[in-house]
């Protein structure tokens, strides 16, 4: 019972005890007397490391019994619920091996790190270790959601780790595109709940809309698409892997990208595999997808190798080579989507890939950091004649830059076989179902591109560590230290391993296959057979010697020196698009600017004309007159240099116009300090004189109801405005007067002070009242509407 | 539903914080001086105590009802505890709690007794909107709460808050009168003013009036809840009141006016009617305008408070949006919404109140490296931050899982772009601060305005002012809690599945 029970936590333990033991460091950490010594921290991280790796192994041989192991915490929406089956534990146990490699290796990069940027990069690690496993095992989307989103946050911090100018910005990016996939997969994870649907290992019911589908189908692939670094949504990654620490570039390009494609090998494996009979044919299943998901590969690993040919930091060479084998990694999950039932040997071949990429990809950049750490630079440039010096090292890349060239008796042999298959039988089964869909260019660029990975990584190998060194190395390089050594040959160890006992593997993948009805047998066979057919092994070798010369003649002729053309990259394209949007509203913005000042222009000649015009009409009325008028006529006429008021200043001053013939008094208020603004004959007199002159009755009677609607809420303002202002102002002087802060003088201008303040405002409350004025004007049309 | 049950704890709710307002405002001159905050605190923790205790009984499913004075010959005023009015009336006075303790520590001047009166004061005015059981009621109440506010706006009384409070008191007192007109028509189309799930307004009523009923209501309690082209005030408001002002300003008082709309739409009208009237589109699309053209905006502001008062704009959005849509989901998700904003802004403008309490300003670059001097603080900010973008497990996520599946389900997809477009903004205008206050440089900036070290010994002045970061860290831990345990009974989620479920007629 006891064990059936552990059983059932087994998986609860594995994400909990590298989130406990970071709880534990940090708050260690807080305690000045229990702080851990550095070398401790690193073992303790690499120990958790390995202690799950090692949970995962023990509850391995449940998962090959039963398919799977569940578990599940009451927690957020219900309950969250974990699942252990074939898929996961071989990315689980990857994930652990990796892990624990990295930290080792961690121990002896940090070396020198001051204390508490070394501990954030312990948490960080475990959290996002957590997160990893998360997503690895979880049975429902939102729990996948959880720990997918923790892994993109979070992994921030490795980015960003040394905070120079340069990881901030690859920062900026990795997040802004990290967030926006998230999002996608939360839509789309939102969609497969709307549809009825929500287990990361069941399919979508049947029934569920196809328009709906296809959202989610675009969201979630999409959002998986830029994790995993698939082509268009890949620009993050190259930024991000060369600015974060190297230990922390192996996990993320080893494991954490992986991620991605976990998702996407869930939603074409399980979430839109429908069963043939119960589906219609309108509805968009796994086969479509499928065949979009191997062009998108095909057109990522042929980018990310041509970009990879042409970096010179070896970091970066390694992210762009790492998006190329992402593509490798979708083509076979593409392939196998697209072949059904029978796509059983493409799910192997790119979960292989998955496993055998975070090996050598781990190693190769583990074998960078230590280069880095002796020769203090990554350019490919400076460097080189490395190999005597540090031979170690050398072996080691050279290890897992033949496995992951597809060198026979490697695990890159192994897997890039196997999604070749895949390919090939994907090319007969569309040429049998006579839509032949290109797919025999789809299987002539995999081989283009396994040439130039083999070239690209030749090249990595030969610039750094062959020929002789290009500059003088500051201080002499040395051997890594002994932590960084067993780290990468525990790694270069697994790659050989899986390189000449593939069948290890093969337990768990036909659990993975037996989890999706799909027949193990020929996958069985391939792995446990004599290495590769005559085919694959020429191909492969063939592949290595092309790339071997094209490496020595781009480096003879100098081809490596030219930069690619700039508008081959995205972000190129999208500094472009905001360039020309950028540009855009500037233009729009003077274009109105222009315009306003125009009618402003515009304006002001008319201005002028009116006010000579008035000036001719008083002069002749003046002279007919007798010149007795002068006086009264004078406020009507504006002042020669005071500016053109704005509208709403005139409209207020035609207001208080109104007001003072009205009411009888001058028009200027008792508050106002400034002298009288100059008045202007409103146009509204004009109305009047009118009225006057042809006794029409109904202007009269609008302009009495204008006049009076104007009074009531003018005096409704003045009443609110006069109290406003003794409230405020004697609260302000009770407050100031009362602790002895002011003197009589600056009581006075405080006074001043604060009424112009209020002035300023009642504009606003002026406006508002009329609204208020208005709507009830409103409401009581519409209460004569209603009453009975 | 069981049957009504008479009963006067619902006027405790109000007593209480009313006897806080009168402690505040005059203490007798023989008692004990010391005693004055202890019993203010304790008003305000008892109302608190009281609306929790209300939960059972809610769970259970009855309804506590008081009758309290008739004010006119057609209503009275009447209290009804109903699960959104629990809910709303928890919220409220949990934060209100905590805002009391942060105001002891960060609240100085002479003019302590008139702010912490109006605050005791605006507590009971939010109890009588959360448990008002018809119109005029909460017409009432809701009006009290309004003008109270503007002490609060004030406070500070600089020429920018008097403006502030000046426009503010502009908007409102147009906002309640449109609701007042609101309540008018309602009476005289419908002849009563009770709230009665699935609405009190005839059918058969003539369009044009349901029109202009509706109109009243929706721009009314728009103003407060910053429907967009109304939201003039929050942005002045939020950053001239005081911080603990600001935090109770932005997590109840601009939800008053969603929790009004709540009301209306479910209470008065009903959803039949609604749907027949077809009106809820148009509220819907003003709200997703609201929701990404305010977040846009808060990526432009400089001025911290300012950032999150349209960020408050933002998310109140997403409430609007969701009531617009009509389901049951999308309405508990907009209930839900409502609290754990209020949890999380509240925590936020705690954060910003004690960011520049210790820095002397509120600008961007001042916050630059402020989290090696503030980190309780700074890692408070961080984790908000980080619920408010829907990062589960926080309780951003659970609201915004609900509003998501309730757009699904109420077949609007569009809207779940705008709910993710708000949320990918959120992160554009939040994140950022979280990064700043985490960098190494200190920029010149903050340097020739206060010296470093005088800085330094204000930020650590704020760790150590308990007042100040105790409540900060408690809100922030909510958004823990509601978000792990979002499915526990008798929490946010549970009460506003079950008052969805009274709306819609379910059992």
């Amino acid at each position: 019972m006891a064990d059936e029970a552990l059983r059932h936590a087994g998986p609860l333990l594995l994400v909990t005890l590298p989130l406990l033991v970071a709880a534990a460091l940090a708050g260690l950490a807080l305690v000045p007397r229990l702080r851990l010594p550095e070398a401790v921290r690193h073992g303790v991280v690499a120990a958790t490391a390995l202690a799950t790796g090692i949970g995962v192994l023990a509850l391995v041989p449940s998962v090959l019994a039963s398919g799977s192991v569940e578990a599940s915490v009451p927690a957020l929406l219900g309950e969250l619920r974990y699942r252990l089956d074939g898929v996961s534990a071989l990315l689980a146990i990857l994930a652990s091996l990796v892990w624990c490699c990295s930290s080792l290796h961690a121990a002896a990069y940090f070396r020198g790190e001051p204390a508490p940027r070394a501990l954030l990069y312990h948490v960080t690690s475990l959290v996002l270790f957590a997160a990893m496993l998360t997503v690895l095992i979880a049975d429902d989307l939102v729990t996948l959601y959880l720990g997918f989103e923790w892994l993109g946050l979070v992994a921030y911090l490795f980015v960003v780790h040394t905070w120079s100018p340069a990881a901030l910005a690859a920062g900026r990016k990795f997040l802004v595109l990290t967030l926006l996939g998230g999002f996608s997969v939360l839509a789309g994870v939102l969609l497969v709940y709307a549809m009825g649907g929500g287990d990361v290992a069941a399919g979508l019911p049947p029934e569920a809309d196809g328009g709906l589908r296809l959202a989610a189908a675009v969201c979630l692939l999409l959002g998986f698409g830029v994790k995993a670094g698939a082509l268009g949504l890949h620009t993050w990654l190259p930024d991000a892997h060369s600015a974060a620490p190297a230990p922390a570039s192996a996990l993320l390009s080893g494991v954490m990208i992986k991620a991605g494609a976990y998702g996407i090998v869930r939603v074409l494996g399980n979430l839109f595999r429908t069963d043939v009979e119960a589906a219609s044919a309108v509805l968009l299943q796994a086969e479509t997808l499928g065949l979009v998901v191997l062009w998108w590969g095909i057109a990522t690993m042929l980018a990310g190798v041509v970009m990879a040919l042409w970096q010179h930091q070896a970091k970066r060479l390694l992210a762009y080579s790492s998006v190329s084998q992402m593509g490798f990694i979708l083509a076979g999950v593409g392939a196998a989507a697209y072949l059904g039932d029978r796509g059983g040997i493409g799910w192997a071949g790119s979960l292989l890939h998955v496993v055998n990429h975070g090996l050598f990809k781990a190693l190769l950049f583990l074998g960078i950091g230590a280069v880095i750490v002796a020769a203090g630079s990554g350019d490919m440039r400076q460097l080189g004649g490395l190999a005597r010096r540090m031979p170690w090292t050398f072996a080691f890349v050279l290890v897992g830059v033949a496995g992951i060239a597809g060198l026979p008796l490697l695990n890159g042999f192994v897997s890039k076989s196997v999604i070749h298959h895949a390919l090939e039988y994907a090319m007969g089964q569309a040429q049998a179902g006579a839509q032949p869909h290109g797919l025999v260019l789809a299987e002539r660029l995999f081989t283009l591109t396994t040439v130039g990975t083999a070239a690209a990584l030749v090249k990595l190998l030969a610039l750094t560590f062959l020929g002789s060194p290009r500059t003088s190395y500051e201080r002499t390089p040395l051997e890594a230290p002994l932590a960084m050594r067993a780290a990468m040959a525990v790694l270069a160890a697994a790659v050989v391993l899986l390189g000449l006992r593939p069948q290890v593997t093969a337990p768990l993948l036909r659990t993975a296959l037996d989890g999706w009805g799909l027949p193990s047998g020929e996958v069985t066979a391939w792995l446990s057979g004599p290495i590769g057919h005559a085919g694959d092994l020429s191909a492969a070798l063939g592949a290595l010697a092309v790339g071997t010369v094209v490496h020595l003649i781009a480096a003879r002729t100098g081809l490596y020196a030219r930069a690619l053309p700039a508008w081959l990259s995205l972000d190129w394209l999208v500094a472009a698009l905001y360039r020309v949007s950028h540009d855009g509203v500037v233009a729009l913005r003077d274009a109105l600017g222009a315009a306003r000042a125009r009618r402003a222009a515009r304006r002001e000649r008319a201005e002028r004309a009116r006010a000579a015009r008035r000036e001719r009409r008083a002069r002749r009325r003046a002279a007919s007159a007798g010149g007795a008028a002068t006086g009264a006529l004078g406020r009507d006429a504006p002042a020669p240099d005071e500016p053109a008021p704005a509208v709403h200043q005139r409209i207020l001053q035609d207001v208080r116009y109104h007001l003072g013939t009205l009411l009888g008094t001058p028009g200027r208020r008792a508050s106002d300090a400034r002298p009288p603004a100059p008045r202007r004959r409103p146009s509204v007199l004009g109305l009047v004189a009118a009225a006057r002159r042809g006794r029409r009755r109904s202007v009269v009677w609008w302009l009495r109801l204008e006049r009076a609607s104007i009074a009531a809420s003018r005096s409704l303002v003045r009443a609110v405005q006069r109290a406003a202002a003794r409230l405020d102002a004697s609260w302000r002087l009770a407050r100031e007067v009362g602790v002895g802060r002011i003197d009589e003088d600056e009581r006075e201008q405080l006074v001043l002070e604060t009424r112009s303040r209020i002035e300023r405002h009642n504009r606003d409350v002026g406006l508002s009242m009329a609204v208020l004025v208005a709507v009830w004007l409103l409401v009581l049309a519409s209460l004569s509407l209603v009453a009975p | 539903m069981n049957e009504p049950i008479v009963s006067w704890w619902p006027l405790a709710t109000l007593v209480l914080p009313l006897l806080g307002a009168v402690a505040c405002l005059g203490w007798p001159a023989g008692a004990a001086p010391g005693w004055r905050r202890p019993f203010i605190l304790a008003c305000g923790a008892l109302t608190a105590l009281v609306t929790f205790a209300f939960l059972p009984g809610v769970l259970r499913g009855d309804t506590l009802t008081l009758r309290l004075l008739q004010l006119t010959p057609q209503a009275w005023i009447e209290f009804r505890v109903d699960p959104a009015g629990v809910m709303y009336a928890a919220t409220a006075a949990m934060l209100w709690f905590l805002a009391l303790i942060y105001a002891f520590g960060y609240l100085h001047g002479p003019n302590l007794p008139r702010v912490f009166g109006a605050l005791m004061a605006c507590l009971a005015a939010a109890m009588g909107v959360a448990f008002a059981a018809n119109l005029l009621s909460f017409f009432v109440f809701y009006e009290l709460l309004s003008v109270l506010t503007y002490v609060l706006v004030v406070h500070e009384e600089t020429p920018a808050a008097l403006a502030a409070g000046l426009k503010y008191l502009g908007y409102v007192l147009v906002g309640g009168s449109l609701v007042l007109c609101g309540v008018l028509l309602t009476f005289a189309i419908g002849g009563d003013l009770t709230f009665v799930a699935g609405g009190v307004l005839p059918a058969d009523a003539a369009l044009v009036s349901l029109l202009i009923t509706f109109a009243c209501f929706a721009l009314g309690f728009g103003v407060k809840a910053a429907l967009m082209p109304l939201h003039g005030w929050v942005a002045d408001a939020h950053p001239a009141a005081p911080a603990p002002c600001s935090a109770l300003l932005s997590g109840v008082m601009v939800a008053a006016g969603s929790f009004g709309l709540v009301r209306v739409t479910f209470e008065v009208f009903g959803v039949q009617l609604l749907r027949d009237l077809g009106v809820m589109p148009w509220l819907g699309g003003l709200a997703s305008v609201t929701v990404v053209l305010a977040a846009v905006l808060a990526l432009g502001q400089d001025d911290l408070k300012r950032r999150l008062a349209y960020s408050t704009i933002s998310q109140m959005g997403y409430v609007t949006l969701a009531l617009s849509l009509l389901g049951p989901i999308a309405t508990m998700g907009a209930l839900v919404h409502i609290v754990h904003h209020a949890f999380m802004k509240g925590a936020l403008f705690f954060c910003a109140g004690s960011f520049a309490y210790a820095t002397g300003r509120r600008t961007m670059a001042s916050l630059v490296g402020l989290a090696r001097r503030t980190p309780v603080t700074s890692a408070s900010f961080v984790l908000v931050t980080i619920g408010m973008v829907g990062i589960p497990p926080l309780s951003g996520f659970v609201s915004k899982w609900h509003l998501g599946l309730g757009m699904l389900e109420s077949n609007a997809p569009y809207t779940l772009v705008v709910l993710l477009m708000g949320a990918l903004l959120a992160a554009g205008y939040l994140l950022p601060v979280a990064i700043a206050l985490y960098s190494d440089e200190p920029e010149p900036a903050r340097q020739e305005g206060a010296s470093e070290a005088d800085v330094a010994e204000r930020a650590n002045a704020v760790e150590h002012r308990k007042s100040l970061f105790i409540p900060t860290a408690v809100a922030a831990s909510m958004t823990i809690v509601l978000g792990l345990a979002a499915s526990v009974g008798g929490l946010p989620t549970d009460v506003a599945r079950l008052a969805a479920e009274r709306f819609f007629g379910g059992g």
